[in-house]
């Protein structure tokens, strides 16, 4: 996979979660309406790896909800203190 | 706005380009919309549409389809369970309608709502509180309902089998999205649009339609509309092995063997359509889309082979 699309959709997710950190949608969601793609859009299977990645870096998280699967900040737990 | 719908919602017919209108008109208030249509016209695309180019469109959009849920879990799915409230519920949930505060939360599949369901989510729609199962606490959530149904809804009232109050909080606003069939000229748009996607999805060089590739697409009546039309140029796209796209099916299925299943006047017609696709798609090819010279190589007056460009839907491959 085109590794400086994933690239790209990294930073565009991030960049989007920054000025609206409330939002969150479906990947499909993402794919569409925080990914400002340069041209045509790339194959829904980037920005599905970037959210992976981006899951993995504990930098958002993924909610199960109903029959699907959204992708939003990852809201950090109060602390204890 | 133009731009935002650049790449998810395309057309430029008469009909479809009505229904952007109104959508335009529907995302500038807030209010619950109903949007109907057939099955793959693109209403989670619209619902999201509406959404992205509202005041919401910072806080969540939250799609679910009520047909896919158990009936006993539609309720807490919607609007959240208590610890212990039914076997499986080892923990609290919150549910879809707080978890969207301040958003959008998508019901697609209206009609699939249990009786008890629907009875919750007219309460919701009525003053926006509702209850988690198992819980006598009322909540509030600043959520926007947008449902939708390929149902018609006013015949499931009729049978009883959806509330007519609950129908009245819904359809608030209504959007309609066409079918494809009645999208005069975007079969094509489409078709093309999809090429050019799938060439940069794939890193691959620039491909085009066969002329009776596109006579066959804007023939058709696509019952499972957009959806199936990118299903089919996908398809093509992944099976063809040349830098024109045909439909496999044409070739796999000659038109003697399809005659034999009509009558010999209906196969006959067919078979002079055909033969005119095909003729027509070959001189316009070997015109480069010159329909007046396509007609003096054809023999045929410029008007009424002008004519039978239009009749085929060659006409998009024609300019």
């Amino acid at each position: 996979m085109d590794q400086t699309a994933i690239d790209f959709a990294e930073t565009a997710i991030l960049g989007y979660l920054k000025l609206r950190p409330t939002s969150a949608d479906t990947a499909e969601g993402v794919h569409h309406w925080w990914i400002s793609w340069e041209g045509w859009p790339e194959h829904i299977s980037v920005t599905e790896c970037a959210l992976a990645r981006l899951r993995a870096a504990g930098r958002i998280e993924c909610v199960r909800l109903g029959n699907r699967e959204f992708w939003r900040l990852k809201i950090k737990p109060p602390s204890a203190g | 706005m133009t731009d935002l719908l650049r790449f998810k919602l395309i057309g430029s017919s008469e009909r479809f380009q009505a229904a952007l209108t109104h959508l335009r008109k529907v995302a500038g208030v807030d209010a619950t919309v109903l949007i109907q249509g057939e099955t793959g016209t693109g209403k989670e695309l619209a619902a999201r549409a509406i959404h992205y180019t509202s005041k919401r469109s910072e806080r969540p959009f939250l799609p679910v389809n009520c047909g896919a849920l158990a009936e006993a879990l539609l309720e807490s799915e919607l609007f959240g369970h208590e610890r212990g409230a039914f076997t499986d519920a080892k923990s609290a949930s919150a549910g879809l309608v707080a978890e969207a505060d301040g958003g959008t939360l998508f019901l697609d599949e209206v009609d699939a709502l249990s009786p008890k369901a629907q009875a919750a989510m007219l309460r919701f729609l009525q003053d926006r509180s509702y209850r988690r199962v198992g819980s006598a606490q009322t909540r509030h959530a600043h959520v926007r309902i947008i449902v939708a149904s390929n149902a018609c809804l006013e015949d499931l009232v009729n049978a009883r089998q959806f509330r007519r109050d609950l129908l009245y909080r819904l359809n608030v606003l209504t959007l309609h999205m066409p079918a494809l069939r009645e999208r005069a000229g975007d079969v094509l748009e489409l078709a093309h649009s999809f090429v050019t996607r799938f060439c940069h999805e794939y890193r691959q060089p620039a491909r085009t339609l066969a002329p009776e590739f596109l006579a066959d697409l804007a023939n058709q009546e696509w019952p499972g509309n957009v959806r199936e039309l990118e299903n089919t140029i996908h398809r093509a796209f992944l099976l063809g092995d040349g830098l024109e796209l045909r439909h496999p099916g044409l070739a796999a299925e000659p038109a003697a063997i399809q005659a034999t299943a009509i009558p010999f006047k209906e196969a006959k017609a067919h078979a002079i359509a055909d033969f005119e696709r095909r003729y027509i798609g070959e001189v316009l090819r070997k015109s480069d889309g010159n329909i007046t010279r396509a007609a003096q190589m054809a023999g045929q007056d410029r008007s009424a082979f002008g004519k039978m460009v239009r009749k085929h839907g060659l006409g998009a491959a024609a300019e």
